[in-house]
């Protein structure tokens, strides 16, 4: 019965690897400070995206909601929100929930700042703020590498490179340890049939 | 020897224990913050090893405690009903949420069934049922829906038949088999959300009928592989079950170690409960990644069979020598102790997982309480005092296992054996425990030397990835 179980887990597993939709570039980025008002917060995404649990929510320094949005209907790997009115000089948070179609959700948070200098504009800020004006500033939340679930095994680089106590040095004790019980084990069988114990 | 004699040493013994190593790993956390490079916790951790190793072998031969066995004659009593009752709904939700979660399908950081089965369960219920009582006893919803179903079915007109007498011959061995499975699941499989649900339902359908057909009290105590391993745990626990319906008695800590009823399978699952904790730990060090890189699923399996074989034989072997119960006193703490030292930042940090499922329940994407973008950290856990409590609790376990194989040895030898033929015969259940111990601080050790907050971290983030 355990080999039946196992031999269907061998079969199931391939099949249920998450696909994950990660935030690819944000728009302010993580981090950026923009010196217009902000009409527009978007973000692409790695993986096309369920337009049905998807979302984009910009709050402020506050916690109140200032935009709120979901999938651009005309780009299935990218979310936008936009304002009522074109966000003004503070710091805004972007909750991202990007839900792949698989139905994996990933959840990312991002912040930004609007600096407007306050000298008075002569002309009120262009209305249409596209994202390619905006500040090409690195994107922090590039991609990771997502960790398979086997990267349990996480040796620290530093680990490595350190002088003293190599692993074999301390394999060494786990060795004679396992001796230790193997020989216990193997005096043991000699014992065999011995049921009772020395008079 | 009375029971508050028996408490008096067990206690001591374990503030001697936390005594002992306050002060390294208070040197120790100092040290690590100040630089992450530095390779002291080896050395503390060898010289806890060593002093654990000297205690318990001056405990076992030059202090040869006696205790007699604990009066289990009390009757008991039922805890108050709004316990019991808020266990059976906390159980029987938990499971439901799962099934609806799985039904829903999808996964996320909102994804219960990993928190439940893993963290609260197989982790957080085993604490609870070796440090305080039989909780269990009430969450089990696979007992609950078994009940509810009998309820139904009698509503129904039909009449109750009697169950079928369960084999003897199988013991408690059909748990050992269900206590591999699950093991190798947590630590090979690493099962998705989904496959997650489906084992669920699968094993929540088994064990109902397994109920109906040879009684829910009999499947349970014999063959239902929570129920069996953490009533095993339960031996240590200040609160013992009495009975089927859930009675509780009051008696010292670790007491139950010297009560009788341990058989080959429930040691078999001891050695099994420790072998699988220290591979979880051994798993995950250097030195395992330098021998076996990133083994597949199949190598993984074999690994983590061979590595069980080796402790379950070495354990199996003690009990020719000092008998089934001694070995399985000696061992269940040992298993105490590695599951709060290597579980514990894992419950408190991946528990508090929680607080995202409660926002989003159903992992639709939805944020119901604005919770749904909390990150469980562990910045608030003192590293110092978290390698406190795991040290505290490895030497801890150590020699309150020392003690209580010592003591059920020395219960169980035939009258006229000498004192010094009884040291004897406990020398290979010292060896075996001394090996374990030295591993498992090694192997903790191990986990130190990246840096604190990454190694805990970094193992949540893992351990919830897996």
């Amino acid at each position: 019965m355990v080999v039946a179980i196992g031999a269907l887990f061998l079969i199931v597993l391939p099949g249920v690897v998450a696909a994950h939709a990660e935030v690819k570039v944000a728009t302010p980025a993580d981090g950026a400070t923009v010196s217009e008002p902000v009409a527009e917060v978007s973000a692409t995404y790695t993986e096309d995206l369920a337009s049905d649990g998807s979302s984009l929510r910009v709050t402020d320094a506050t916690g109140a909601t200032v935009a709120r949005g979901g999938v651009d209907p005309t780009d299935d790997r990218r979310m936008v929100a936009t304002p009522a009115a074109p966000l003004s000089s503070g710091t805004y948070t972007v909750a991202s929930t990007a839900k792949a179609p698989d139905g994996h959700i990933e959840r990312t948070k991002w912040t930004f700042t609007v600096d407007i200098a306050p000298t008075p504009a002569p002309t009120p800020a262009a209305p249409s703020n596209a994202p390619t004006d905006s500040p090409s500033i690195a994107p922090s939340i590039a991609p990771t590498p997502a960790p398979s679930a086997t990267a349990s095994i996480s040796p620290g680089p530093s680990a490595d490179d350190a002088p003293s106590a190599s692993g074999n040095d301390v394999l060494l004790p786990i060795i004679v340890a396992l001796a230790i019980v193997a020989l216990a084990g193997a005096l043991l069988l000699g014992r065999r049939g011995r049921t009772g114990p020395p008079a | 020897m009375t029971p508050t004699r028996i408490r008096s040493i067990a206690v001591s013994l374990v503030g001697l224990a936390i005594a002992t190593l306050v002060a390294p790993s208070a040197a120790l956390a100092h040290a690590l913050n100040a630089t992450y490079t530095s390779r002291l916790p080896l050395a503390v951790y060898l010289a806890g090893a060593a002093t654990t190793v000297g205690l318990s072998f001056i405990f076992v031969l030059v202090r040869d405690v006696r205790a007699e066995r604990p009066d289990a004659s009390d009757a008991g009593q039922l805890s108050p009903a709004p316990l019991r009752w808020t266990l059976r709904a906390v159980g029987l939700i938990g499971w439901l949420w799962i099934v609806v979660q799985g039904i829903a399908g999808g996964s996320s950081s909102a994804d219960v069934s990993n928190l439940f089965l893993w963290i609260y369960g197989w982790v957080g219920v085993a604490m609870v049922s070796a440090l305080i009582g039989p909780v269990w006893q009430f969450i089990d919803p696979f007992s609950t829906l078994h009940d509810i179903g009998a309820a139904l079915v009698r509503r129904l007109g039909v009449g109750s038949w009697q169950p079928a007498a369960y084999p003897s011959a199988l013991g408690r061995w059909p748990a050992v088999v269900g206590f591999f499975v699950v093991v190798w699941l947590e630590l090979v499989l690493f099962p998705d959300p989904s496959v997650l649900f489906i084992v669920l339902v699968g094993y929540t359908a088994l064990t109902v009928a397994m109920m109906a057909q040879f009684g829910r009290d009999t499947w349970r105590a014999n063959a239902e592989v929570f129920t069996v391993w953490f009533r095993l745990l339960g031996r240590l626990a200040p609160y013992a079950l009495v009975d089927e319906t859930g009675r509780v008695r009051r008696r010292p800590f670790a007491a139950g170690l010297l009560e009788p009823g341990l058989s080959l399978a429930d040691v078999t699952i001891v050695a099994l409960g420790v072998g699988s904790i220290l591979y979880d730990g051994l798993s995950q060090t250097q030195v395992f990644f330098d021998l076996f890189g990133r083994p597949d699923l199949i190598e993984r399996s074999l690994l983590l069979t061979g590595f069980l074989a080796i402790i379950v034989l070495a354990a199996l072997s003690v009990t020719r020598f000092v008998g089934v119960a001694a070995t399985g006193a000696g061992l269940l703490p040992i298993a105490v102790g590695y599951l709060v030292a290597h579980y514990l930042t894992y419950l408190l940090i991946g528990g508090q997982s929680i607080v995202i499922a409660i926002s989003d329940p159903f992992q639709q994407g939805w944020d119901l309480f604005g919770t749904a973008f909390f990150e469980p950290s562990g910045a608030w856990l003192p590293p110092g005092l978290v390698w406190t409590v795991q040290l505290a609790a490895v030497v801890g376990g150590h020699m309150l296992g020392a003690w209580g194989g010592h003591v059920v040895a020395a219960l169980d030898a035939p009258g006229q054996l000498s004192a010094r033929s009884l040291t004897l015969r406990q020398v290979p259940l010292a060896v075996v425990m001394v090996a374990l111990t030295t591993l498992t601080l090694w192997s903790l050790g191990q986990a130190v030397v990246v840096t604190p907050t990454e190694a805990v971290s970094g193992l949540t983030v893992a351990r919830l990835g897996g």
